[in-house]
């Protein structure tokens, strides 16, 4: 029997030890999804501590049909996404107008060497609104379509707040490249 | 040349028509789209992996927040908090009530009715008419019991002790005869050397030590020696019977009820909660009363009263119910029930808070959408403030057991009191009477939970009417002792309801 089950198991059981190994096992990744919605460090602790609860209490209803990784990113994803509604910024955020500028461009090269804490700075310095939307689909691979019903946006409100957010952290990049290696240019 | 040819012609021209745009526009399009599969490549790599410790102190909330989790779960279902507590106590008072009220006897045949059949009425009167006599008066003048020689023969006693040697001659005599090997000093004695020894002149105490014990009712006192009877005694063919079939003495009943329903709403912060979703400062206007004007100018101030707060407010309704009853009798006085239920409650919410979401055009109530609704996945965040009413509808599919022991009255009506637990299936919720539309709300698409449990109480008259018909009229209440959405919803629904109850069975004898 896998590792993984056999942890599962044991966490159905109400192990405390075995839910401790499985909150080892995937706290640091998971904690890096709460981290790029929430951006606030405590606000992603309580993401994370609220997802984790939420696991362990309906660990039943995981059908191991998927990977666990993706399941308990879904929840994290998901938790994330109410916390944000909760606060209320979110939607907020997803109106009014803005401008993109057509004309940027950025020079892609380079980008292999920017950590990601220095993606987490630049992704956090995004509106509530479009960071959540980049990272769903960007990042989380959701089609347009299924993040509007996610937050109950249209179609074309997803698709411009995501170019939005690609323009957004195309400058950033930019100006953190610049930052880092000044004697480059770019157009 | 008409005109349609030259249109054709020109459509023909436009749709060949083709020139090479310039190159760099390749390349722009090229460098964007590098850039677009870098930005997300870049992000998706760098995240693929990413990892990083919480404190060490996350675990320990999550660990907290499971101990406390684990302490809430009940043996079973229940959520164990006051009120289930409650619910378990009145039961377990149930139970005990009977194994000790059957242990005492109090349900017991006495002695003398157990023996009236075999005695003489001109030896003994029946324990109907001791009763009778005892019911007339308690002091120890009014106790006229059986024996006339007795009063004469203990002439020394006082009054009470020639009452209690009276009687307990009596039943000394009884128990004597009926023991087939009497265990005390009175092994070798016949009826009739019992009756002319004068063991009772001589002995009534030592008399009252060796007998009290098997004959006194632990509920009598010195002045009764037993205690008041029932103005009805259930037949004694009604004692347990291990033997009876799935219809003996049981009945089938359909019942109606009429009652207030109360969801019994409580809602927690709910201001804040109207804050976080960024209700504009206008949505709830004040009135600025400007300076009140003050005899001393110094404690002029200037007052901003509000004219409307924002407020939710479920307020109560009409319940009625129907449904069917399977009931059987265990030993004389006392019976378990149990059926179906269903259950129509009506209430109102009284709101001045609405949530309009722009892109479905639905207005709800915001206690609708900020706390029962979990399918929501439209944000309804534009706040209206509008005062009114939307009904607020459930329906319910009850399945409630209960034990009850029932108070002979007279030999056609009896007393019944019930008490028990009830599993409570939502069927639905409706909120309605918005023109945009209402919602139905059910456990999958809101915070309501599939099933609650809730404790029932009932007192009702039962008549029998004919050999096997019987009406029955009372009060129940019944209150759900389980928060009928999760703790984490930010309020509680604990429907209650105290009403009438009316029904008729079909009893099988």
């Amino acid at each position: 029997m896998p590792i993984e089950k056999q942890i599962i198991e044991a966490c159905l059981e109400n192990d405390r030890a075995a839910q401790k190994q499985l909150y080892e096992m995937f706290s640091g990744k998971l904690f890096v999804v709460a981290l790029r919605y929430m951006h606030d460090r405590e606000k992603a602790k309580d993401v994370l501590q609220d997802a984790f609860v939420k696991i362990f209490r309906h660990l039943d209803s995981f059908r191991f049909d998927s990977p666990l990784e993706a399941w308990l990113r879904k929840i994290v994803v998901n938790t994330a996404l109410k916390a944000l509604k909760k606060a209320g910024n979110l939607t907020q955020s997803l109106e009014g107008d803005f401008m993109i500028d057509e004309e940027f461009h950025y020079d892609n090269k380079g980008q292999e060497n920017l950590s990601y804490q220095q993606l987490l700075e630049v992704i956090g310095e995004l509106p509530d609104g479009c960071r959540t939307i980049f990272n769903l689909y960007a990042i989380e691979g959701y089609k347009h379509h299924e993040i509007a019903k996610m937050l109950g946006v249209s179609e074309g409100t997803s698709k411009s707040q995501y170019s939005r957010a690609k323009s957004l952290l195309q400058e950033k990049l930019a100006i953190e490249k610049e930052r880092l290696n000044p004697q480059k240019e770019y157009k | 040349m008409n005109k349609n040819s030259l249109e054709n012609q020109w459509k023909a021209t436009l749709q060949k028509a083709e020139e090479q745009p310039p190159m760099e526009l390749w390349e722009k399009i090229e460098h964007k789209l590098d850039a677009d599969l870098s930005i997300d490549k870049t992000f998706q790599e760098t995240f693929k992996n990413a990892s990083e410790q919480p404190e060490a102190q996350v675990w320990g909330n999550i660990a907290a927040a499971l101990d406390r989790e684990e302490r809430r779960k009940p043996v079973f279902f229940l959520w164990f908090n006051r009120y289930s507590a409650a619910g378990l106590a009145a039961l377990l008072l149930m139970v005990l009530g009977f194994s000790v009220l059957n242990k005492s006897g109090l349900f017991d045949k006495t002695p003398t009715a157990k023996n009236s059949g075999e005695i003489g009425s001109s030896q003994l009167r029946s324990k109907n008419e001791l009763s009778g006599t005892a019911k007339e008066g308690y002091g120890p003048e009014s106790l006229d019991f059986s024996s006339n020689n007795e009063a004469s023969r203990s002439e020394s006693l006082s009054s009470i002790e020639k009452a209690e040697a009276s009687f307990l001659s009596n039943t000394k005599e009884l128990e004597l005869r009926n023991r087939p090997e009497p265990e005390s000093d009175f092994n070798e004695m016949t009826n009739t050397d019992f009756e002319e020894s004068g063991i009772l002149r001589e002995g009534t105490i030592a008399a009252l030590s060796t007998l009290a014990r098997i004959e006194f009712y632990e509920f009598a006192n010195s002045f009764t020696l037993v205690r008041p009877k029932l103005p009805y005694n259930t037949p004694d063919r009604f004692e347990n019977d291990n033997n009876q079939t799935f219809l003996q003495r049981s009945w089938f009943g359909l019942i109606s009820g009429l009652s207030p329903f109360d969801p019994n709403f409580k809602i927690n912060n709910f201001e804040r909660a109207l804050a976080s979703n960024d209700v504009p400062r206008n949505a709830f206007e004040f009135n600025n009363l400007g300076d009140i004007q003050e005899p001393n100018p110094i404690k002029r101030e200037t007052f901003a009263i509000p004219l409307s707060q924002p407020y939710s407010t479920v307020r109560s309704g009409s319940g009625v119910n129907l449904g069917f009853d399977y009931g059987k009798r265990i030993g004389k006085h006392f019976s378990w029930q149990g059926g179906v239920r269903y259950m129509s409650g009506t209430s109102l919410v009284e709101s001045n808070v609405y949530s309009y979401n722009e892109h479905t055009g639905k207005v709800r109530t915001f206690l609708e959408s900020n706390y029962i609704r979990q399918d929501i996945t439209a944000f309804d965040n534009t706040i209206i403030s509008s005062s009114g009413f939307v009904d607020n509808d459930y329906k319910y599919l009850m399945l409630p057991m209960q034990m009850a022991i029932h108070v002979p009255v007279s030999q056609k009506l009896e007393l019944a009191l019930s008490s028990g637990v009830s599993a409570d299936f939502l069927v639905n919720n409706v909120l309605d009477n918005i023109p945009e539309g209402g919602s139905k709300l059910t456990a999958k698409n809101s915070a309501y939970k599939a099933v609650n449990v809730s404790g029932i109480g009932s007192l009702k008259m039962n008549y029998m009417v004919g050999e096997n018909w019987q009406v029955s009229v009372g009060s129940n209440v019944q209150q759900t002792l389980t928060s009928g959405v999760e703790k984490t919803q930010g309020f509680t629904f604990r429907p209650r309801y105290i009403g009438i109850n009316t029904g008729i069975n079909y009893r099988f004898n």
